[in-house]
């Protein structure tokens, strides 16, 4: 009976998460879709592999823009960098393919001028895992990894003890335990705080058994190099995930080799489990001017900032979780190492849920509420709210492990705090395309202004003429003028045989133009005829002013 | 057919062994008065230790060598360079007594930077060597028995093939030939050097003026001297040789590379505007990744040696003062006791720390060798002002004449180019002079041998201090009820350890693993100190005992319960670092 009732209990359960989750794409389908657009929009997308990830998945682009393959301000946009996000990769591919199926979309304007790169996945071989028999988080790529580096590969992996076909967590009743139920929730556990009285009623582990014997819980098994904690910045050498050394991965160099190709990208926005956008740290100049520079220039915070304002507005809201940014991450990589603007959120997020208020309470009885395990307590509100199934129970299992013990084996389903039904993703598609777009015409463009020709003599000239940025964004970022192999803003003037240069020179290289900055140059010529004055850069666009000397 | 071949394989293998039992009985020659001291007499692979080689030749050397000694060398190749030629590694050991994998491997390259062209012969030498002299020098034959030299003599070949057949100055090019816009400004090596008179060689540019500050040496007329403050000069000195052939204002800003290939390496690694040199990511460079793979791959490398110049030092790391609490006082002890004998080995040399004695070097190989692998590694800084006359100048590097009189007294005047006037298309009249590339830098000829033999003797000595395990005693105590108490002391007769403290710390390399076989252990442990009968358990798997560390001259102790009998049982020693060692009971 007991039996039958299981049975049919993981049936529906089965059911209702592959009725729930059964529009996330694999990326075999991703990038089938991806040709497939291209193909219907040949002169508005180019579709590329960029490289190939350790398990031997394609790492696609696609190149959104009046001919894409043309070197023009460039927005990048990328996703599934942390394996746990499937989401963002199923967001960008969204954001793709509303923008070239739309004709109206009014984020085909700002393409006339500008190209929007997207790169929906970087580690296929993490979120293929989301498509795996045993669904567990992964992290990391295919590369056999020994993570507790005792010299055994792989050698404790998670087991799923309760055949649900999800690895979620256990917890055994045991009286030198660490977690409780939490006071609002007792799904959800948290650590006891002994200052608070508390004391731990639970062991908490995650699924499976210790088949090392080594006291710890599925230490070493498939997991890989994370790829967003193989990046170069603040590298976290020989810690969990980080792999062997720094950009060790075919995904981290593939992704860097990108950028480093297209210094016309001018900003990045990453989507994944990081927020830098509804909040932008403050200006710190001791961190920002110190010789390995930790903090964004001031110029860069003040275009941040109203990056993030626009960022708000066009969410609707400013109250996604604070996520802080990682050590060794793409998201910092991409800002200190290869000097772009760099953006990162999570996509889609539970919005708040306010509990109805209690009216029997008096003012003294109110008690602040228990902000521990604060995001998990808030997701499990909203989907009680939405109807949708999060949360595996609870429930008791023999583990050899722990002869004679309490155990039970539940949690939150894996993914599900990130990635939230399909159908969720429409509306914030919407906000992401708006501020996309708005982005997008934000881009830096350089323009040459004012440009006067003062004749001293009958073949003496003199050409005054001012470069200005008339973009809302910086011609580039504080750290890309520092970086070498970074290309300069260059104003250059061509003169023809007849003519001679008497001061001035053939070329001028700066750094970044802040949004309205603007820079004179001069050149004294002798001789008459054509002139002709250029400026720009990769990421600023390119300006032209023809004139003749007579 | 397949048994034929192997019939055939197996004879050739014997064949080979027959080969070197011959060779290691002294011939004639040897015992002659004609052989000097510390020489082969009358090597297979004939060589001169008094020039450079180029990259055939390099090439042509690695075979001979190998298809000379098939018992002790290997060539095989650790990837491919930017313009696709292999990065050769002569594996040179004893076959016959082991697989080379399993035996504590030491690692030397040479050249990363392409004008420091000596660090290739040196380590040919060092190949040379080991191989003609297994037969005949007992050291080198215990040595090679014991352990594995991973010989690369160049890891930059490509822009030594451009150092050795273009025009360049003693310090040009210092990358490999993977093209970069270095000013900025959009275009890729637009504004390389110009040998102005074309006589193959990159010198200084020197103009005749009134605001000069600089005259010329009445003794050494290729040496400038700064005037004296407040009295005029003759010349101003314009740089190397070169025009600004793309009209921005500057002369040979953006020549050949320019990219450092040593500050390319993923260990605290840097963006160039920190680290000159650096990439746009660490191990950009195929080269970097090729190498980086192949130690990786050979995870006996416990030691190695990164053959540079100039300077005579002994580098050890770590590149810059943060990493600086990485390497314990114990660790420290292993490098000074090798650097110490080095200053010995090679006089003139000095043991330095390379932050906190030469400069900082962000993502340099050293430090990825050392902290990011746990090898035990130096840099060696070839030649030095030493060389010259035996003695150290007084004076600094520009103050003193030694270069200029080795030139006169020595050299005969090979080393400079002698000032001629050149009319320059943007100075003017201008004069074109000074040192020829393979001089200050690279060896002159007659003291590159002997450089070349005291710098492999450091290097063997180094290797030859990797670890050297031995099991020294099996015990078997009959503990009654068909039980029987094993305990193996294994010896670690070196002074370096397994694995260095930081190793230890972070789990760079795997434990150690002390494993008896065909013996039914019940439990096993490893014996922290047997005098007074403290032991620790090791639950999972008693019969493979893991150990973190088999410490330099010391021994540990590991012991079985095992039920039934022991008649066949053997115990092995498998150190990734410290080799694979076993005995029967």
């Amino acid at each position: 009976m007991k039996i039958i009732k299981i049975a049919f209990l993981s049936g529906m359960l089965v059911y209702c998460h592959f009725f729930a989750f059964a529009q996330y794409k694999t990326t075999d389908q991703i990038i089938r879709e991806l040709q497939q657009l291209q193909g219907r929009h040949t002169s508005l997308a180019e579709f590329r592999i960029i490289g190939k990830s350790y398990g031997g998945i394609d790492l696609p682009v696609i190149l959104l823009g009046e001919n894409p393959a043309e070197v023009k301000p460039a927005i990048l946009l990328v996703a599934g960098i942390d394996g746990r996000h499937i989401s963002g990769t199923q967001l960008a591919l969204k954001i793709a393919a509303e923008t070239l199926n739309n004709p109206d979309d009014s984020i085909r304007q700002a393409l006339l001028n500008h190209h929007l790169y997207i790169i929906p996945f970087i580690n296929p071989d993490a979120l293929s895992s989301y498509f795996g028999e045993m669904r567990f988080e992964r992290r990391g790529n295919a590369r056999p990894t020994d993570h507790d580096r005792d010299g055994r590969v792989d050698e404790d992996p998670f087991e799923d003890l309760n055949r649900d076909g999800l690895i979620t967590l256990m917890r055994i009743a045991d009286p030198s335990g660490t977690h409780i139920p939490h006071p609002e929730d007792e799904r959800i556990l948290i650590q006891a705080d002994p200052s608070k009285g508390e004391k731990g009623k639970y062991l908490v582990y995650t699924e499976g058994i210790d088949n090392d014997k080594d006291g710890r819980f599925n230490e070493d098994g498939l997991g890989g190099v994370w790829i967003d904690k193989n990046f170069s910045f603040d590298y976290p050498a020989f810690s969990e995930g980080a792999g062997e050394m720094a950009v060790s991965e075919p995904e981290s160099r593939a992704l860097l080799d990108f950028i480093y190709q297209h210094p016309n990208i001018h900003t990045i926005i990453t989507l994944g489990p990081s927020n830098n956008l509804t909040k932008v740290a403050a200006y710190d100049e001791k961190q920002a001017t110190a010789r390995i520079m930790t903090s964004p220039a001031k110029a860069d915070v003040v275009a941040a900032e109203w990056v993030s304002a626009l960022f708000n507005r066009s969410m609707a809201t400013n109250e996604a979780p604070e996520l802080p940014l990682q050590r060794g991450d793409f998201v910092q990589t991409a800002y200190f190492h290869m000097g772009r603007f760099s953006y990162a959120s999570q996509g889609w997020w539970p919005p708040e849920v306010n509990l109805p208020k209690d009216t029997t309470q008096t003012n003294e009885e109110k008690v602040k509420s228990d902000e521990r395990a604060k995001n998990e307590l808030n997701f499990l509100r909203w989907a009680d709210r939405e109807g949708i199934d999060v949360f595996v129970p609870w429930q008791s299992i023999q583990h050899p492990d722990f002869p004679g013990k309490t155990v039970e084996v539940g949690g939150i389903r894996p993914f599900a705090m990130l990635n939230p039904p399909v159908v969720y993703l429409d509306t914030v598609s919407q906000y992401y395309k708006k501020f996309i777009r708005d982005l997008l015409w934000a881009s830096p463009k350089v323009e040459l202004v004012d440009a006067t020709v003062e004749q001293i003599d009958k073949q003496l000239f003199r050409i005054t003429v001012k470069v200005i940025n008339s973009g809302l964004l910086p011609t580039g970022t504080g750290s890309g003028d520092k970086l070498r192999y970074m290309p300069n803003l260059k104003t250059e003037i061509v003169l023809t045989e007849k003519q001679t240069l008497l001061s001035g020179k053939k070329h001028y290289l700066r750094g970044a133009l802040a949004p309205g900055e603007s820079v004179e140059y001069s050149w004294l010529i002798q001789g008459s005829g054509a002139v002709s004055l250029s400026t720009g850069s990769p990421a600023a666009g390119k300006a032209t002013y023809q004139t003749q000397l007579k | 057919m397949k048994i034929k071949r192997i019939i055939f394989a197996s004879t050739s293998w014997l064949l080979f062994s027959f080969g070197i039992v011959i060779a290691q009985t002294p011939t004639a020659e040897d015992l002659t008065g004609l052989r000097a001291i510390g020489s082969p007499a009358n090597p297979k692979v004939k060589m001169s230790w008094n020039r450079y080689h180029n990259y055939q030749q390099i090439t042509d050397f690695c075979r001979q060598l190998t298809s000379a000694y098939p018992g002790l060398v290997t060539m095989e190749s650790m990837g491919k360079s930017f313009e696709n030629r292999d990065l050769w590694v002569l594996v040179i050991s004893d076959k016959s007594t082991g697989d080379p994998g399993k035996k504590p491997g030491f690692y030397i390259d040479g050249n990363i930077h392409s004008n420091e062209l000596q660090g290739s012969e040196i380590a040919m030498y060092t190949a040379w060597y080991l191989a003609e002299s297994f037969a005949s020098v007992k050291f080198i034959r215990e040595l090679l028995q014991d352990k594995t030299f991973y010989i690369a003599p160049t890891v930059n070949p490509d822009a030594r093939e451009y150092f050795i057949y273009h025009p360049n100055t003693p310090n040009s090019p210092r990358s490999g030939m993977v093209p970069f816009d270095d000013d900025g400004d959009g275009k890729v090596d637009e504004d390389k050097y110009n040998d102005l008179d074309g006589d193959g060689n990159i010198v200084m540019m020197r103009r005749k003026s009134p605001a000069g500050r600089w005259n010329q040496d009445p003794d050494f007329p290729n040496r400038m001297v700064p005037a004296k403050p407040g009295e005029p000069g003759t010349y101003e000195l314009l740089g190397y040789e070169g025009y600004d052939n793309d009209g921005d204002g500057l002369v040979n800003e953006d020549g050949i590379g320019s990219y450092d290939p040593n500050r390319d390496w993923a260990w605290n690694w840097q963006p160039s505007y920190i680290q000159y040199g650096a990439l746009p990511y660490p191990a950009y460079l195929p080269e970097t990744q090729a190498m980086k793979e192949y130690v990786l791959k050979n995870k006996n490398i416990a030691g190695a040696q990164l053959y540079h110049n100039y300077g005579g030092m002994f580098l050890r790391g770590p590149g810059v003062a943060e990493d600086a609490p990485l390497y314990s006082q114990a660790d420290i002890q292993v490098y000074d006791a090798i650097g110490k004998l080095g200053e010995k080995i090679i006089p003139g040399y000095n043991y330095l720390v390379l932050y906190k004695d030469l400069y900082s070097v962000y993502g340099g190989a050293i430090d990825w060798f050392s902290l990011g692998r746990g090898i035990f590694t130096f840099t060696n800084e070839l030649m030095t002002s030493y060389k010259l006359f035996g003695q150290s100048s007084k004076e600094g590097r520009w103050q003193n004449t030694d270069f200029y009189e080795f030139d006169k007294y020595l050299l005969f005047g090979d080393g400079y180019v002698e000032w001629k006037p050149f009319k320059h298309p943007q100075f003017g009249d201008i004069e074109i002079g000074g040192p020829k590339k393979n001089y200050i830098r690279n060896h002159p000829g007659f003291l590159l041998e002997e450089e070349a033999h005291r710098n492999m003797a450091f290097t063997i000595f180094h290797a030859w201090y990797m670890p050297k395990l031995t099991i020294q005693e099996i015990k078997q105590k009959d503990l009654g009820g068909g039980l029987t108490e094993i305990t193996a002391t294994v010896l670690n007769e070196r002074l370096i350890p397994t694995h260095s403290d930081h190793d230890i710390k972070n789990k760079i390399t795997r434990p150690d693993f002390i494993r008896i076989k065909n013996a039914s252990v019940l439990a096993g442990m490893v014996v922290e100190n047997e005098d007074l009968g403290i032991t620790r358990e090791q639950k999972f798997r008693p019969e493979e005992i893991e150990l973190a560390n088999i410490p330099g001259m010391s021994m540990v102790k590991v012991r079985w319960i095992v039920k039934g009998k022991t008649g066949k049982a053997a115990v092995e020693v498998d150190s990734e670092k410290g080799g694979f060692i076993s005995r029967e009971l």
